[in-house]
């Protein structure tokens, strides 16, 4: 009984390590600080990102890596088994420093977060196996705004932005027109709306999984103007009193596609494509949920009575002249 | 130079405050949909929660640039919070309290339904002087309340536990001009309860009764809500330092009460009080409504950065409170005695 | 027997009545010389004013026997709401040294001559221009007005007591005196069967507006230069008790209009450097004008005053904010109450900033503070207002007086002497 189980428990761990080895697929980037580091970083800004301040004063935004198919369920990372290609695009287009180390604050990466508008975040890997290149990109989008730089000029600072030329293929979530603005949280019950580009261009039959935080999961294929939507679904059940408005959750969209284009990458020829993104956002819980616009009537009317009499006691009280 | 003068402390300012209100209000609540913006911090009422506001009221900037550490404020975001403290500072100087009387939307509706009472011909009410001398420390009280939790979120106050972060930008959340300002772009949005906790049910509760307090009371009482503004509070302790300046020569006057009576907020001591230079009050918005009631050759003063610009006189306040045209009222003459007892 | 005693007391009456009218005409006529024809450069357009004092005696005239008159004895009266109730304000405060003989009959020995003076004029029934008053309304503003209606006198109209409060600092008073202006409308309305309206009422703030206007017109004039008589404008402002308020306002316009040609052309009455008197205290009423006549015989100039007959006659101004009845009547009441100088009011320094200030804008060199003999209020607060005015560095002379003639020679020597003294001063200061 005893290696019964040994020899079950070997053959498992074996199959697990040798999922991870071709496992980088499922990697993607989480705005969410493992359990070590929730001391040292806190949410700033309206979006909730983890971002702090060095001794400079400069603000640094923090994002990690981590490995699985829900966002409850993935792990966080200390290393990659392949070492990815990593670009932080600043808002401008120019490519940023950064910084993937592990620290006190976990493996993590870190950049400057000092410009307003939208930053992208990719991690490439490429690799050709079985005649087929292997495209896997984990993207992020994270917005800076501060409000007291003002709120004109949103269209632009919001404006979805793709780099073909540093990635072959990426997701992007399509902006919400023309309500969009700076203090924008996707919510459950919004329809969120993606496209996947390959150079530039967003293409139909993209097969898209989307997996909300607790593995609830649902899977579309771009329509022909490549574009898949979402109604991002309510998949906790929190009694009133202890809902928390402001509790972020993740999704984790995946977008898959190959096509059989032929050429090399790196002295290795391949006759077909294969490509896998990953992109993770938040979602608040809706504020249908709390936020009543029936009651403002009610106690609106009940004030009124309740003031208007007490006027006109006072002013029937007082003596009036003329 | 003195003829322009002499012109200017003729005029029915009133007149002119209605114009300039009329425009500011337009320009402040829809210049955002020209994409204008005036500043992130300007002293008055320009709400953010409506679209098209073309700036933003300093207390939303002040209520968010409060929100850090005691450690925070020696560093770079403490250093946002001052210079948020000196552009705020730079608008307020220049034209002092009359952000309030010229400029604040808010301010200009509430001036509005008053037209609209006296359309009606409803009678005012005026607290009397006790009640008035109590409830004008309130908006310090509110003032204080606004500066203390946004602090009280990130730090400890007292001892006490961190604040819940939906205290966040405590007085926005009671604002009137949260709920009213909103309403002038077609938006009903921000009336409505939260009952996403006892904090947010409670704050957005007060939020929608103070919204129907602020309709009703300005109907009654001119400039009701003003009474108990903070912003008004926040400029009356820098008003000493504005360039606009209101002065009185007390032994001028005669305390005839005229600019009390006129006061929209009912200010009384700028009648009664007759040692002070600066008579710019707590509760002052600089209407400059007393300087035209005034009858007493410069008694009181209006000065730009030491340029005297209006001085109240006789010949301007008989100018505004006495109309020659209806010079006309008749005593019954005989003919009308007669007819009067023939009908008896 | 009784009857005897009655037809002798009638007869008596009838007498009196006759001999006062006689005496009344001689005072007047004696009064206007000293005051019209002793005078140099009077203003042609002080002869109308000069001319209605006449006219009160005038039994021809009769501009008020139809009209419905409404008597006051005091300044606290609101005359804008008897204009808008359409009756006429006739104000009765009297300075004839006949009426005040007559009046000595009621009143104790010691009491003030002027209402001693009005109580003779109500005994004898005589009012300007044929006027049957309909009621006196008489503010509680002395001790001696406070008790004018108990005193009986063959008069039969009616009095009305105006309630006042006795100071003008707290809540509780203004609130008083509002309700005792709200009891007044009703009993005036009652009175005169008309209905206070918004319209009538704004009219009233308006026609005595327009006689404000032009009465502080000229006081700017005088502020530029002696260009008028100190006793002539007691005199016009007199006039205002029973003069048709609109032709009133006109000639005074005619007035400032030929006053402002002299100030341009420098015509003054007096040379500059004559002393500058400001008056004040009990208020001199023609024909009793024998202090600021004698000052003025004397070298010295009255600039101005501040007498409840003259200068605080139509000084204060009325602001409404909402030209309703709801603001217009809490306005007309502030007007009469807060800016008041009276001494029955308690405290009043707020006559002893006025004092100063006047004397400071109209550049005045001295102070001559008359207080009728009786008079407690204007007695007792001299002392205050001297060490007040010392303060400043203004002098002052304190004259009890009242309406008897006999006191000239005194009174002259006295005033000659602080005139002389003002001089002195005057032309040291000049020549350091």
């Amino acid at each position: 009984m005893y290696t019964k189980l040994k020899t079950v428990s070997i053959i498992l761990l074996l199959f697990m390590s040798s999922c991870f080895c071709f496992a980088q697929e499922n990697i993607w980037l989480s705005g969410d600080p493992p359990p070590q580091a929730k001391r040292v970083v806190r949410p700033s800004g309206m979006q909730h990102y983890m971002a702090f301040r060095n001794n400079r004063g400069q603000e640094k935004l923090i994002l990690w890596p981590r490995n699985g198919d829900t966002p409850k369920g993935s792990s966080y990372i200390d290393s990659f088994n392949t070492e990815p290609e990593i670009f932080v695009v600043s808002p401008a287009g120019d490519l940023l420093e950064y910084n993937l180390s592990t620290s006190d604050k976990g493996f993590a990466l870190t950049y400057a977060f000092d410009l307003e508008g939208y930053h992208n975040i990719y991690f490439l890997w490429k690799e050709v196996r079985d005649e087929t290149l292997f495209v896997h990109v984990a993207k992020a989008e994270r917005l800076n705004h501060k409000c007291q730089n003002g709120h004109r000029s949103i269209s632009g600072k919001i404006k979805v932005k793709s780099f073909p030329e540093i990635v072959p293929f990426e997701i992007i979530r399509n902006r919400f027109k023309p309500t969009e603005d700076f203090h924008l949280i996707l919510a459950s019950g919004n329809v969120a709306s993606f496209s996947a580009l390959e150079n530039n261009e967003a293409i139909e039959d993209v097969e898209f999984i989307f997996v909300t935080e607790k593995g609830w999961s649902k899977t579309v294929n771009a329509n022909e103007k490549g574009i898949a939507e979402f109604q991002i679904p309510e998949d906790y059940f929190s009694k009133m009193k202890e809902l928390n408005k402001d509790e972020t959750y993740h999704f984790l969209l995946t977008a898959k596609y190959s096509n059989s284009t032929s050429g090399e990458y790196q002295g290795k020829a391949y006759s077909k494509i294969s490509y896998v993104c990953t992109y993770a956002g938040d979602y608040e819980p809706s504020p249908s949920l709390y936020k009543s616009s029936f009651w403002p009537i009610i106690i609106i009317l009940f004030s009124t009575l309740a003031i208007g009499s007490f006027i006109f006691y006072s002013r029937s009280k007082r003596r009036r002249f003329y | 130079m003195n003829k322009i003068k002499h012109k200017i402390n003729l005029a029915n300012i009133s007149r002119f405050r209605t114009i300039i209100q009329i425009l500011s209000f337009i320009l402040i609540m829809y210049g955002g949909y020209a994409a204008i913006t005036i500043s992130e911090r300007i002293p008055t009422f320009a709400c953010p929660y409506a679209t098209g506001s073309a700036g933003t009221c300093y207390l939303i900037a002040m209520q968010h640039g409060l929100h850090i550490t005691w450690a925070d404020f020696a560093s770079y975001r403490g250093f946002g919070f001052y210079t948020g403290l000196l552009i705020f500072l730079a608008w307020f100087i220049v034209f002092n309290k009359s952000w309030c009387g010229f400029v604040c939307p808010l301010g200009s509706i509430q001036d509005w339904i008053t037209k609209l009472r006296k359309l009606l011909g409803i009678a005012f009410t005026k607290y009397d002087s006790k009640l008035f001398k109590k409830l004008r420390f309130i908006k310090f009280i509110v003032l204080g309340l606004l500066i203390l939790i946004p602090l009280g979120m990130s730090n400890s106050l007292f001892g006490l536990p961190h604040f819940s972060h939906d205290l966040g930008a405590p007085f926005c959340q009671i604002c009137p001009g949260r709920t009213v300002l909103p309403l002038f772009t077609g938006s009903t949005s921000e009336l409505f309860i939260d009952f996403a906790n006892n904090t947010t049910i409670f704050m957005s509760t007060l939020g929608i009764i103070i919204f129907v307090t602020f309709i009703i009371g300005s109907f009654f009482k001119k400039r009701f809500f003003c009474f108990f503004c903070p912003m008004s509070a926040l400029q009356f302790l820098f008003s000493r330092i504005g360039l606009l300046r209101m002065t009185k020569v007390g032994s001028v006057c005669t305390k005839c009460g005229n600019c009390s009576r006129v006061c929209d907020i009912g200010i009384e001591q700028i009648a009664e009080d007759i040692t002070s230079k600066f008579i710019v009050k707590d509760d002052c918005m600089m209407c400059f409504k007393c300087v035209e009631a005034c009858p007493e050759n410069d008694c009181l003063k209006v000065s730009f950065a030491g340029i005297s610009i209006l001085n109240s006189t006789d010949e301007g306040f008989f100018k505004r409170y006495s109309d020659s045209k209806t010079f006309k009222i008749d005593t019954d003459s005989k003919e009308l005695i007669d007819q009067k007892k023939k009908n008896d | 027997m009784t009857k005897n005693k009655s037809q002798n007391t009638i007869s008596r009456y009838e007498r009196m009545k006759k001999t006062s009218t006689v005496h009344l005409a001689m005072e007047y006529a004696k009064s206007l010389k000293e005051v019209v024809d002793d005078f140099p450069y009077n203003p042609e357009s002080m002869y109308f004013f000069y001319d209605r004092m006449n006219a009160f005696l005038d039994a021809e005239n009769t501009d008020l026997a139809n009209k419905k008159v409404i008597a006051t004895s005091c300044i606290f009266v609101p005359e804008e709401i008897i204009y808008a109730l359409g009756a006429i304000p006739l104000r009765i405060c009297n300075g004839a040294y006949s009426y005040d003989q007559i009046g000595a009959e009621f009143m104790p020995a010691k009491a003030c001559p002027l209402v001693k003076s009005t109580i003779g004029q109500l005994h004898v029934n005589n009012f300007p221009m044929g006027a049957k008053p309909q009621l006196i309304v008489n503010p509680t503003s002395c001790d001696y007005k406070k008790k004018m209606p108990e005193v009986e006198t063959a008069s039969e109209i009616e009095f009305y007591t105006l309630e006042l409060p006795a100071t003008k600092e707290t809540e509780a008073s203004k609130s008083y005196w509002i309700q005792s202006i709200d009891a007044f409308i009703k009993k005036l309305e009652k009175t005169t069967g008309n209905k206070l309206t918004r319209k009538k009422l704004k009219e009233a703030i308006n026609l005595v507006s327009q006689a404000q206007q032009q009465y502080r017109r000229l006081h700017t004039i005088r502020k530029q230069g002696p260009v008028i008589w100190g006793k002539d404008v007691i005199l016009l402002s007199n006039s205002y008790f029973f003069e048709d308020i609109r032709k009133w306002t006109e000639q005074l316009e005619k007035l400032n209009d030929e006053l402002e040609v002299r100030v341009e052309n420098k015509q003054y009455v007096v040379k500059e450097n004559a002393p500058k008197i400001l008056l004040t205290g009990s208020p001199s009423i023609f024909p009793n004008l024998k202090t600021p006549v004698l000052i003025e015989q004397m070298g010295g100039l009255i600039v101005a005053d501040e007498f409840c007959s003259s200068n605080r006659l139509l000084y204060d101004t009325v602001a409404v904010d909402e030209w309703f009845l709801y603001d217009m009547i809490p306005a007309l009441a502030d007007r009469y109450l807060k800016p008041c100088t009276c001494p029955n009011l308690t405290p009043n320094t707020d006559r002893d900033r006025k004092l100063i200030n006047t004397a400071k804008e109209f550049s005045a060199d001295g102070v001559i503070y008359q207080a009728f003999a009786g008079c407690q209020l204007y007695e007792m607060e001299s002392l205050r207002i001297a060490k007040k005015l010392e303060q400043e560095g203004i002098p002052m002379l304190y004259i009890e007086t009242d309406y008897n003639p006999d006191d000239l020679g005194q009174l002259s020597t006295r005033i000659e002497a602080f005139l002389e003294s003002l001089k002195a001063k005057k032309s040291k200061t000049q020549i350091a």
